[in-house]
């Protein structure tokens, strides 16, 4: 591989000034370099990729880029003028929107009351429903059918994400930044925002469009940059390197031919290990989200659970795990003494069981990050008694972070260091190695790049196979439950609307998941 | 019946409005997600700062414009403080109660003093049926002035945003100090009309602990109506009655044989401040109206790692 096919010498076709360009930029967190000498440019009408795996710096570069980071070093200069970017409102003024994984809006508040707060055209006295009646009326010309007064709370994932779609372009916005923002949709939802993200180019507007996903990265864009560790490693044109040369670039020595999931089909028929009846769960706002829900798992057995976000399966996942009231329905476990009733026992007893759990928002359930790495493997109960053991919690820590190949300065580095990937490693380490019998997971995979999720769905499944534990698995991401699970159930509405084996097709699946 | 009907309102309405305008005032701070912790310091330092002005300015209003504008700039400082730095709410909100319970005695006392000696007339509001109505009307309608702002403008729903979550409305694009400054100043200001109310219609003098507990009351006040402006009539009422009339109530109560003291008489209003949100909660329609700003009292640090 020359540094040729990395960095194509026909760059004299770019005769444009860039729209945004990144020269020499650095940051660094406590103990973490995340930006090291990054050269970026973005042109009109373009849409540029960014790849990396966990912890590469992607949205670090993003973040700096909107004003959310000051950078260390380095310069942005949008259109050729230097630019130092203060905050997401100067950002917004410089014409550049980030459309991020997490919608960034306020459940409470109507869509036009979120848009509200980005429009400037409107001054601060003027009313709610002037705001509204202007959006009828743009989305009509775009051809988005949200009505404005819906809160959104009640939107469904793809319609959050439409709406921050439709915030860049209403802003007027030269760049917009998509942070991981079309990972999680089902294809055909994806396939809709594509046609705005090509509308937007079309009418010359740049898209920067931050995945760690390859094919993402090629079905749409024109250009992509590949960053490893806080570098530029490569940058080239859509089709002049192969996928192959793309992965090296990314993991580097971690790459190796991503072999697959153990034995295809698997054939479980044993002892019965979670058996739920009609369960009926509320979800936040008092209306019922799961509505009679009943399942089998056996033991040995992943059950892998798809749906578009927003149908049940969070209130499902958290009901097992005891954290969620359940108002109707029973839950069993059946482990090594005999058959347990969990339903409404609360988290200490389902975990005693040798439960795992892992969250789909680490964040705000999984993992405190303002304490060290050791201190979240320490809380623990399984881990550790009254008077803890730091030796071995040390040990097992280090253990843990070569085993899960984690980037951290040390085992007692606070866990708001880590990138996001590394962070949800922490916590899949530690929920995989308490869970005796049964792993609850939610979105497992979320936020890790291809070589660390593949890696994570091979655990679940040697464990499963070598240990006899039993899973449930809900992922909004369609591929990682046909990876994963032995059987796949369709949640719709809060009600399970289908069975499927592994290895059906997945256009099957894919419309009773939107129907 | 009409007389009875225009004695209540006559008999309610002082208290009633030095009781509503303050909790409006909380609610709007509290929706951009301050802690206001510091409200009965600010009440208390309001009703020494009315007494101050009449005592000088010897014009109710004029006095009533000055305190309310001081005690704006103190909820500009509070919103600053909280907001621009991390510092926890609850020591910003309650160091400065105590300097303004300080602040209230040290300066007022000796005016006092000196309104007793020399024999300084003070110009309150006089009892007639004419200020007093005015009086009621202009708070009703300061109230639903509040909600269209709050619910029907654009700074409404900034202030709203910054409440629910200040780094997402910052991304949006909302400037979070400018806003929680603004609605910090506008609810302070109605603190300070408050216990202004609290000297010049209510309590016609100025006593050392004048207007003590009476922020905490309408923080109450506040809450138990959702720090929804419009529901705020409604538990400023019952609050209001419950003051007024504890003891007529209590005569009641001994003339069915029921036998209150005075304590439990004194801290019915408390009590309603806790039945009335509880109530409120076990309603699952009516959850969702009265929680809390997800932000309420949570430090905003922008440069932070996060996912």
């Amino acid at each position: 591989m020359t540094s040729e096919v990395f960095f194509p010498s026909n760059k004299s076709t770019q005769a444009q000034t860039p729209v945004v360009s990144v020269c020499g930029l650095w940051k660094s967190f406590p103990g973490v370099t995340a930006l090291r000498d990054v050269n970026l440019d973005v042109y009109a009408g373009e849409i540029h990729a960014i790849l990396g795996e966990n912890g590469a710096g992607k949205s670090t570069l993003v973040k700096t880029l909107y004003g959310v980071y000051v950078p260390d070093k380095g310069d942005i200069t949008i259109n050729g003028v230097k630019a130092v970017i203060t905050s997401p409102l100067d950002a917004m003024r410089r014409g550049l929107v980030l459309v991020s994984q997490v919608p960034q809006l306020i459940d409470t508040l109507t869509v036009a009351e979120n848009l509200a707060l980005s429009l400037r055209q409107f001054s601060l006295m003027s009313s709610v429903k002037s705001v509204e009646k202007f959006l009828l009326d743009k989305e009509e010309e775009y051809g988005i059918r949200i009505n404005p007064n819906t809160e959104v709370w009640k939107l469904s994932y793809t319609q959050k994400q439409l709406v921050e779609v439709l915030r860049a372009l209403l802003l007027n916005a030269t760049l917009v930044a998509f942070d991981e923002a079309t990972t999680l949709l089902p294809s055909s939802e994806k396939r809709k925002l594509y046609d705005f993200i090509r509308l937007f180019r079309l009418k010359g507007g740049a898209v920067l469009l931050i995945t760690h996903k390859i094919p993402e990265a090629m079905e749409i864009s024109d250009r992509v940059t590949v960053l490893r560790k806080g570098e530029v490693v490569g940058s080239f044109k859509v089709g002049e390197v192969s996928i192959d040369q793309i992965r090296l670039m990314m993991f580097g020595e971690r790459f190796t031919q991503p072999s697959s999931t153990g034995n295809s089909e698997r054939c479980v028929e044993g002892r019965e290990a979670i058996v739920i009846k009609d369960l009926w769960v509320r979800g936040d706002y008092g209306t019922y989200a799961v509505k009679g829900v009943s399942l089998t798992v056996h033991r040995g057995e992943i059950l892998g659970i798809a749906g578009v976000a927003g149908n049940g399966q969070l209130e499902l996942v958290q009901s097992l795990a005891g954290l969620r009231r359940v108002e109707k329905g029973n839950v069993i476990l059946h482990v090594k003494d005999g058959n347990v009733e969990v339903t409404n026992k609360g988290p200490a007893v389902i975990r005693d069981l040798g439960v795992g759990y892992i969250p789909d928002e680490p964040i705000k359930t999984g993992i405190s990050i303002d304490n060290t790495i050791e201190e979240n493997l320490a809380i623990h109960p399984k881990l550790s008694s009254f008077l803890i053991n730091w030796r071995a919690v040390k040990d097992l820590a280090s253990s843990l972070i070569s085993k899960y190949n984690v980037t951290t300065p040390s085992t007692t580095a606070r866990v708001k260091i880590l990138s996001g990937g590394n962070l949800m490693k922490i916590l899949i380490a530690r929920e995989l190695m308490v869970a005796k019998n049964v792993l609850l997971a939610y979105n497992p995979t979320r936020s890790l790049d291809e070589v660390s999720a593949h890696y994570v769905r091979r655990l679940i499944r040697d464990k499963a196979l070598n240990e006899g534990m039993s899973a449930v698995v809900v992922s909004e991401d369609l591929d990682e439950v046909m990876e994963v699970g032995d059987k796949i159930a369709v949640i719709n509405s809060g009600r399970l609307v289908g069975f499927f084996r592994r290895g059906v097709d997945r256009g099957e699946i894919e419309r009773v998941m939107v129907t | 019946m009409l007389d009875q009907v225009q004695g209540f309102v006559l008999s309610i309405t002082p208290i009633f409005t030095c009781l509503y305008l303050a909790s409006l005032g909380n609610s709007i701070v509290e929706k951009s997600g301050i802690l206001n912790l510091a409200i009965d310091g600010a009440y208390t330092l309001g009703t020494a700062m009315a007494f101050i002005a009449v005592a000088s300015v010897r014009n109710p209003t004029l006095a009533l414009i000055i305190t309310s504008f001081l005690i704006g700039l103190l909820g500009i400082l509070i919103a600053f403080l909280t907001t621009k730095l991390p510092i926890s709410h609850g020591a910003v909100g309650l160091s400065t109660q105590f300097v303004g319970y300080g602040l209230a005695s040290f300066l007022a006392y000796p005016v006092s003093i000196k309104v007793r000696n020399e024999g300084v007339p003070l110009n309150t509001y006089l009892p007639v049926t004419e200020v007093v109505l005015s009086y009621l009307i202009i708070s009703l309608l300061i109230g639903v002035i509040t909600h269209v702002l709050m619910y029907r403008s654009r700074l409404g729903v900034a202030i709203r945003a910054v409440g629910e979550n200040p780094a997402v409305a910052s991304s949006l694009g909302t400037n979070v100090l400018g806003v929680r400054v603004i609605a910090a100043f506008m609810g302070y200001i109605l603190i300070g009309v408050a216990s202004s109310l609290y000297i010049l219609l209510y309590t016609k003098n100025w006593q050392e602990g004048a207007g003590m507990g009476y922020g905490w009351i309408s923080f109450a006040i506040s809450i138990s109506a959702g720090r929804h402006p419009l529901v705020g009539m409604v538990t400023s009422l019952i609050f209001a009655s419950l003051i007024r009339y504890a003891y007529v109530l209590q005569d009641i109560l001994i003339s069915y044989g029921i036998n209150v003291s005075n304590y439990a008489v004194i801290a019915m209003p408390f009590i309603a401040a806790i039945i009335i949100p509880l109530t409120a909660s076990v309603i699952p329609q009516m959850r969702r109206r009265f929680t809390p700003p997800k932000h309420l009292g949570k430090i905003f640090f922008s440069e932070e790692r996060s996912v």
